[in-house]
């Protein structure tokens, strides 16, 4: 059987030979390459601390984030842009539709006030047809007569 | 909270509005009457919670006007989507064509993602989706995107 030398890699004469191997090494993809690609789209804050740093050295894993980040710029680049950022009126509307709704202060003042007349107009009808009724003008009538009545006794 | 707080923040948020129902109408006009809708919904499906956040005077205040953002996101996504509210653009550019090919989820996705920004959580809330199937939509749409624009992935590994 033949037998096949073993050397110490990190040795300083091996100095070419562990180049080689790093390089070999960084030539071959990253398994993180993947992880990297799906962490791409997840907040800044939720990317576990070991796989940034990892990014931050390994080329394979940086290479996926530029060509990430080509394929975004290139979808912004599709987007479209309109000219008219917003238009004026917009904001009128906004603030009409809530002076309207009931929640403004006006819209209670004037609920208030409406009901306040309201009640008022139905509390004056109520009096005046009790009093200019026909029962209250014969109340009205006997009431005279039996003043008058009195008088003539006394 | 008073409601002068809630309109300034609706206001300052109208830009977004716009900018989402553009992306969902191709229309101003459109864009502008569901963003009124949207804002009347509002007014009408949460006038509890608004009361409620009117009375009290709580801290959690700019919890509330973030949710009023995200309903009315929901609201023009939902609007625009039921009545099927997309007219052609008269003018685009070439790039942009692609963009309008794609149905409107996908639309909808690719710009609350890429124009607005927003997080994962407030775009699956805003178009009730699942965080699932909120990625196969936007890895979708910006396949399609890419596709129908001729963008190929060896073609970009080119630019760097």
């Amino acid at each position: 059987m033949e037998e096949v030398d073993s050397v110490y890699l990190y040795s300083k004469d091996q100095k070419p030979l562990y180049d080689n191997v790093l390089k070999e090494l960084e030539s071959k993809s990253c398994p993180h390459t993947h992880t990297v690609y799906a962490l791409m789209d997840v907040e800044e804050a939720d990317i576990p601390k070991n796989m940034a740093d990892h990014v931050s050295r390994c080329k394979e894993c940086q290479k996926t984030v530029l060509l990430n980040q080509a394929i975004m710029g290139r979808i912004n680049q599709l987007l479209p842009e309109f000219q008219t950022l917003t238009p004026p009126h917009l904001a009128k509307n906004c603030q009409s539709l809530l002076k309207r709704s009931e929640f403004s202060s006006r819209t209670k003042a004037k609920k208030m006030g409406v009901g306040v007349l309201k009640e008022s107009k139905a509390s004056l009808m109520d009096a005046l047809s009790v009093l200019l009724s026909v029962k209250m003008g014969l109340t009205y009538l006997a009431a005279v007569m039996i003043t008058l009545f009195l008088n003539w006794i006394l | 909270m008073k409601l002068r707080d809630i309109e300034i923040y609706l206001i300052r948020q109208q830009a977004d509005f716009f900018q989402f129902a553009m992306c969902l109408t191709a229309d101003e006009d459109l864009s502008e009457k569901i963003i009124m809708d949207s804002e009347f919904l509002l007014l009408s499906e949460q006038r509890e919670e608004i009361s409620h956040q009117l009375c009290s005077a709580q801290d959690n205040a700019g919890a509330f006007l973030r949710y009023c953002r995200r309903f009315i996101f929901s609201s023009l996504f939902r609007i625009a989507r039921k009545n099927n509210l997309y007219q052609k653009p008269y003018a685009q550019r070439t790039e942009e064509s692609a963009y309008w090919l794609l149905p409107m989820e996908q639309r909808a996705v690719l710009c609350l993602r890429h124009k607005l920004k927003l997080s994962k959580d407030e775009i699956t809330e805003i178009l009730s989706l699942t965080a699932t199937e909120y990625f196969n939509l936007l890895n979708l749409a910006r396949e399609s995107i890419l596709k129908t624009a001729g963008s190929r992935e060896h073609d970009l590994r080119e630019t760097f």
